[in-house]
C-alpha cells in the first residue's frame, strides 16, 4: 500500500508539471473571455519589452451629479491596481469586438470602478491618450518629488465613447442616433462635407457618418480615417514622418445599423484639424472609396480637448488608497 | 515481485535520463539518517507554512470585510459556489475567512490530520478565486494555493517528536520536491515567455528602463523608491533583468542540483524585493515560500561550498566541470608518466 503510494508520488509529480502546462496551453483554446483557467496561468509578466511610443488608456469624468466638471479631471489609471486592470480588460472588449459588447464591457468592469472613485452618478469618457516613455523616463524625478502627474505626459489620442454610470451605461455618443437620424432626415443636421457613398458630417468634436440605402456590406470593410492636423506638433511624434494622424475604425465600433439605414457617430482627438481624408478599404488590396474635405481648424474645443496640448494644467480625482 | 508496466519503464528511463542531464549534486548519496533529518525538516516547514497561511488568510478576511459586494468576474469556483449557494454568500466571506484561518492554525499545530490540510487548502482555493472575481486578478495568491495542494502529500504520521520511517520520509521528500516544483515553475515559464517575445531585445541597452517606464505609465501614481535612482543608471537597470531573466530561465535546475537550493532562494526573495521596490508589485507571499522552501530547504548542503555552488551554475557550471575533469585527468595522466 505504502509502496503504491510512493510510486503514485513519483508519478504525480512530472503529471502536475504536465498537466499544468497542458492547461496553459489549452486556455486562450478553451476560454475566450478570460486569460486564464483559474488557478492556471501562463506567467507571461513583463515579457514584452515596450516601444517608446505607447498608448495608454484612461478616463475623463464630465460631470458628477448632473453637475459640470472644469477642466479635465482624469480617474483612471489610478492608484489601485483593480481600476487600471478593469480598464485594461473592456478595452480589449471595445478594441475588437462590436459596439454592444464594448458597452456591456464597460458596464461591468469600468462603470463599477467610477462609482468607487467618485461615489456619484458621473458621466465618463474613455480616452486613449499617446505617451512618449522618453518623456516619462525624463519627468520621472518630478514625479516621484510630486511635481508632476502621470497625465501632464498624455497626449489625448482618441475618444472611445461616453458612457454614464446611472441607469444603464450605454455609449451616450450613441444613445441618440436616433434623434441624430431624425435631424439629417429633416435636414438640421448641417451641410454634409461629403455626399457619396456616405454623407459625412463634420462636427466640431466628431465626424457622423450616414447613409440612407445600407446593406451589411457597405459597412463590412474598415474605414480609413486620416486626419491632417493645423499644427503638426499636435499628433505624435511618430506620426510627424506622414504629416497625419491614423484613427482607422471598423463600423462596429461607432455605428448602428437600422431599418435599412447605416449611422456612425466617431469622436474626432482634441486639435485643430487642417484637412481630412476618409473612406473605406480593403486589407492589402487598397481603397474601396475615399473622399477628402477640409476640416474645422476654427472649432471651439470641448471641454476633454484640454489636454491635447502636452503639459496642459488639469484636475486629478484619483485617490490614494486609505491608510488603513 | 511487481511487474513493471510499460509506461512505468518509459517514466523510470526519462527520470534517469532527467537526471543525468539536469542533476549535479556531488556528495556521497544521503544516508538514511539524513534522510531522516531532512523529512523532519520538511515537517517542520510545512508547519510553518500553516502558520503562514493562518495569517495569510486573516488578512484575506480584511478583504472580504471590505469587498462585500457580488463579484463582477467571478472566477469558475466563485460561479459555482454562487450556483449552488446563491448570491448571497459573499457576505459571509469574512466569517469563512476567520473559519479557515483557525483551522490552518490548528493544522500548524496538527499537520498530520488530512482533513485539516485539505479543508485548508479548499479555503485558500476559493477565498484566492474570490479575490481575483472582481475584474483584475492578483497572482500572488496562487502560489499559496499551490503550496497548500502540496501539502496535502505529506504523509499522516507528522508527530513532535520521533522519527519517520523510511518510506515516510521518501514521502516528505517527494512533497518537498512538489512544492519546489510548483514554487519554481512560475519563474521557468515567466523566463521561458519573456525568451521567447522579446528575444535579443532583452539585452538592447534600455530594456529595463523601458519595461519600468512602460509600468508607470500603465498604473502609476505613487513612484517605487528606487526607480527614480535605477532608471538614471540604465546599466544597473540592466544587469538586473539579465539576472532576472537568468534565474528565472533556469530556476527548475534548483531542484536537481541541492547546491542550488538556497542560493537560487536567496535570489527569488532579492527578486521580488526588486519588484516591490521598483515595479510596486511586493509578491509577499513568494518571498515566504522560496524562504521556506529553497531558502531553509532540507535538502540543501549543510555548508555553502562556492566551488561546488559555481559547478552546479547551469551555462557556468558545464564548462567549469569539463575543465575540472580535463584538469584532473591531465593531472593523472603526468603523475602516471611520473610513476613510470
Amino acid at each position: 500500500m505504502r509502496f503504491a503510494r510512493h510510486k503514485f508520488l513519483r508519478l504525480f509529480i512530472p503529471f502536475c508539471l504536465v498537466f499544468y502546462l497542458l492547461m496553459v496551453w489549452l486556455t486562450p483554446i478553451v476560454s475566450t473571455e478570460q486569460d486564464e483557467i483559474y488557478p492556471f496561468f501562463s506567467w507571461r509578466l513583463f515579457d514584452e519589452i515596450p516601444q517608446r511610443f505607447k498608448y495608454a488608456d484612461a478616463v475623463i469624468v464630465h460631470s458628477i451629479d448632473g453637475e459640470r466638471v472644469d477642466g479635465v479631471r482624469y480617474v483612471i489609471p489610478s492608484h489601485i491596481i483593480d481600476h487600471t486592470k478593469s480598464l485594461r480588460r473592456a478595452m480589449s472588449v471595445c478594441h475588437f469586438s462590436p459596439r454592444l459588447q464594448c458597452d456591456a464591457a464597460v458596464r461591468q468592469f469600468v462603470a463599477p470602478a467610477v462609482n468607487e472613485i467618485v461615489q456619484s452618478e458621473a458621466e465618463f469618457s474613455i480616452v486613449r491618450a499617446s505617451v512618449d516613455l522618453l518623456d516619462l523616463q525624463a519627468g520621472i524625478g518630478a514625479m516621484a518629488a510630486g511635481d508632476a502627474d502621470l497625465y501632464d505626459f498624455y497626449r489625448l489620442h482618441r475618444v472611445l465613447g461616453r458612457w454614464s454610470t446611472g441607469g444603464d451605461p450605454a455609449n451616450l455618443y450613441l444613445a441618440n442616433y436616433e434623434a441624430v437620424y431624425e435631424r439629417i432626415i429633416a435636414g438640421g443636421y448641417g451641410e454634409p462635407a461629403a455626399r457619396e457613398p456616405f454623407r459625412i458630417y463634420r462636427g466640431s468634436d466628431r465626424l457622423t457618418y450616414f447613409k440612407a440605402d445600407c446593406a451589411a456590406e457597405d459597412t463590412r470593410q474598415r474605414f480609413f480615417l486620416h486626419l491632417t492636423p493645423a499644427r503638426i506638433q499636435d499628433i505624435p511624434d511618430y506620426r510627424r514622418q506622414f504629416g497625419f494622424d491614423n484613427m482607422d475604425f471598423d463600423f462596429q465600433q461607432f455605428g448602428a445599423r437600422f431599418a435599412g439605414k447605416c449611422l456612425a457617430i466617431v469622436p474626432l482627438p482634441g486639435y485643430p484639424i487642417e484637412r481630412v481624408k476618409t473612406g473605406q478599404y480593403v486589407r492589402g488590396e487598397g481603397q474601396v472609396w475615399d473622399v477628402e474635405f477640409a476640416g474645422d481648424a476654427s472649432a471651439e474645443p470641448a471641454a476633454w480637448r484640454a489636454t491635447a496640448a502636452p503639459h496642459a494644467p488639469h484636475t486629478t480625482l484619483a485617490r490614494k488608497p486609505d491608510a488603513a | 515481485m511487481a511487474r513493471r508496466t510499460r509506461g512505468g519503464i518509459a517514466t523510470a528511463r526519462l527520470t534517469r535520463l532527467a537526471r543525468r542531464l539536469l542533476a549535479y549534486d556531488p556528495g556521497a548519496p544521503r544516508s538514511p539518517a539524513e534522510l531522516t533529518c531532512a523529512a523532519v525538516g520538511v515537517g517542520w516547514l510545512a508547519r510553518f507554512f500553516y502558520l503562514f497561511a493562518t495569517y495569510y488568510v486573516f488578512a484575506a478576511s480584511g478583504f472580504a470585510a471590505v469587498i462585500r459586494r457580488p463579484p463582477s468576474s467571478p472566477q469558475w469556483p466563485v460561479s459555482l459556489l454562487l450556483d449552488v449557494f446563491g448570491g448571497g454568500w459573499p457576505e459571509y466571506a469574512p466569517f469563512i475567512a476567520m473559519c479557515i484561518a483557525l483551522l490552518a492554525l490548528i493544522a500548524a499545530i496538527l499537520p498530520s490530520v488530512f482533513a485539516l490540510r485539505f479543508a485548508v487548502f479548499l479555503g485558500v482555493f476559493i477565498l484566492a478565486a474570490l479575490r481575483n472575481s472582481y475584474g483584475a486578478i492578483n497572482h500572488e495568491h496562487y502560489i499559496v494555493v499551490y503550496t497548500s495542494f502540496a501539502l496535502l502529500f505529506l504523509p499522516s504520521r507528522i508527530g513532535w517528536s520521533g522519527m519517520p520511517s523510511r518510506s515516510d520520509a521518501l514521502a516528505f521528500i517527494r512533497t518537498l520536491w512538489l512544492v519546489q516544483t510548483l514554487a519554481l515553475l512560475p519563474y521557468a515559464l515567466s523566463g521561458h515567455w519573456k525568451i521567447r517575445h522579446s528575444g535579443l531585445e532583452l539585452f538592447s541597452g534600455d530594456a529595463m528602463t523601458r519595461l519600468l517606464i512602460d509600468r508607470i505609465a500603465n498604473q502609476a501614481a505613487d513612484i517605487p523608491p528606487l526607480l527614480p535612482l535605477v532608471v538614471s543608471n540604465g546599466y544597473v537597470a540592466q544587469a538586473l533583468l539579465i539576472g532576472a531573466v537568468y534565474v528565472q530561465i533556469f530556476a527548475l535546475f534548483a531542484l536537481f542540483r541541492p547546491h542550488l537550493h538556497r542560493p537560487v532562494g536567496l535570489a527569488l526573495i532579492l527578486f521580488h524585493f526588486g519588484t516591490g521596490w521598483l515595479l510596486a508589485i511586493p509578491f509577499e507571499a513568494h518571498v515566504i515560500v522560496n524562504g521556506l522552501f529553497l531558502l531553509f530547504s532540507p535538502l540543501a548542503p549543510k555548508r555553502f561550498s562556492a566551488p561546488e555552488f559555481a559547478r552546479s551554475l547551469p551555462l557556468i557550471g558545464e564548462p567549469l566541470r569539463v575543465g575540472a575533469w580535463a584538469w584532473a585527468s591531465a593531472r593523472r595522466g603526468r603523475r602516471g608518466k611520473g610513476g613510470g
